[in-house]
């Protein structure tokens, strides 16, 4: 799993990690919650190329932002809000890649 | 020594019959002309341009019409010389965006607009009057006519060879393992992070298994402007696949090639690579107009699942991203 530190963010030792409202450290809700965005079948070990994303994680393991192709307008925040009640501490302050296969266009 | 009077009786009269004779040649209309052409090459059967029109607006899938369903394809010689650059002509630019203006006037219609999901009922047949504009747009440069805006929507696209009367009208066609249909077909746009992406997906009710052609520009290099390419002679950086057997927009769908799922229930069929046609694509405000001439088969010794031969016409697909 490629899981990258946000350069921009400085989390304490303890970043989230504490928190009472851990949902999960399982990166296959995470693969679900991607997939369900994407329309894909989305991993973090993927390997194809062709669609990637990444789901910024904030200190408090809340996910804050998807980068990566979002169609139409509007549906990226509400995918955020649909993952509003979670935190994932084990990614906080971090940034996990995945890649989705496309039946089409496999890797 | 002929008066004045009989000299010019003389001459009306050759002239009148130098008149007569030139009335009497045999024209050089289209259908004559192709049965002529056909006759001397030993392929009589080979129907007339104007059947081809016919075929245009012919019956829906499962009816015969008495043809055999790869009949018209071998007409393809006699029209392709007539009425189309050549496929060589095309390749000679392969890599080359076209800007310059389209083949096809503004009486062209757009296919998807023509084409409804029925193969059974007759829907499929286009309206007549849209059958007319193609049969004129068919055999009548307007290249001229067309405005800007369209010639920049409305790749060049013309096929030489075996396919090109079988690649021609505004009604898609498909013969699929030796059976042909008139396809509904549905344009399909993929949000990518590394590229332009499409697919045309075809269903008709002679073949059960889905079919879809996808292709992808890698970093957009090559359909940035409207371009047609050589199906047999792809540039590095674009692909072209073909698939059966899954819905191409089904999550579960997997590939027997594709090495991580081996082990699916739902693998399909594919290929990658030996086709021959053209695919052109133009972007516009909704996506691409794609308008794809194309035919593969499985190669002799290595026989494939689902899909052992296409011959797939689907003209103006609308890929959007609506």
């Amino acid at each position: 799993m490629e899981a990258q530190p946000l350069p921009h963010e400085e989390c304490p030792q303890d970043g989230g990690q504490s928190g009472s409202l851990d949902a999960s450290c399982d990166v296959a809700r995470l693969e679900d919650a991607v997939s369900r965005a994407a329309g894909w079948r989305c991993e973090a070990n993927g390997l194809s190329e062709a669609l990637t994303y990444a789901v910024v994680i904030d200190c408090e393991g809340r996910a804050i932002d998807l980068l990566g192709p979002m169609f139409p307008e509007g549906k990226r925040q509400a995918w955020l809000d649909s993952l509003a009640n979670d935190r994932r501490a084990c990614f906080a302050g971090q940034s996990v890649q995945f890649t989705c296969k496309i039946y089409l266009f496999p890797p | 020594m002929l008066t004045k009077l009989e000299y010019l009786s003389v001459v009306l009269f050759f002239v009148g019959c130098g008149s007569k004779t030139n009335s009497n040649k045999p024209d050089v209309g289209v259908s004559h002309d192709a049965s002529a052409v056909a006759d001397s090459l030993g392929t009589s059967d080979v129907p007339a341009p104007s059947d081809s029109r016919r075929d245009s607006a012919g019956p829906p899938d499962g009816v015969a019409d008495g043809e055999s369903p790869r009949e018209d394809l071998p007409s393809a010689p006699v029209e392709a010389a007539r009425e189309a650059p050549t496929l060589r002509d095309l390749a000679a630019d392969d890599l080359v965006h076209q800007d310059r203006p389209a083949e096809d006037g503004p009486g062209d219609v757009p296919a998807f607009d023509l084409v409804t999901p029925s193969d059974q009922t007759g829907r499929d047949r286009a309206p007549e009057g849209a059958v007319a504009d193609a049969a004129v747009a068919d055999v009548v440069d307007v290249a001229a006519d067309v405005p800007p805006e369209a010639a920049r929507e409305v790749p060049p696209f013309a096929v030489d060879g075996s396919l090109a009367s079988f690649c021609s009208g505004d009604i898609a066609r498909m013969v699929v393992n030796g059976i042909e249909s008139r396809p509904a077909v549905r344009g399909i746009y993929y949000l990518l992070s590394c590229c332009a992406a499409g697919a045309i997906s075809v269903a008709t009710a002679t073949f059960i298994e889905p079919i879809a052609v996808g292709w992808l520009d890698w970093g957009m290099a090559h359909t940035a402007s409207p371009v047609t390419f050589d199906l047999a002679n792809l540039p590095d950086g674009f692909t072209v696949r073909v698939v059966a057997g899954c819905d191409p927009q089904d999550m579960s769908c997997t590939l027997p090639c594709d090495p991580k799922d081996t082990g699916s229930t739902n693998l399909g069929d594919g290929y990658d690579s030996g086709f021959t046609g053209v695919l052109a694509i133009a972007r516009t405000p909704e996506g691409y107009d794609t308008s794809l001439c194309l035919h593969v088969e499985e190669p002799a010794g290595s026989p494939h699942p689902i899909l052992h031969s296409l011959d797939l016409y689907a003209p103006h697909v609308l890929v959007s991203h609506h």
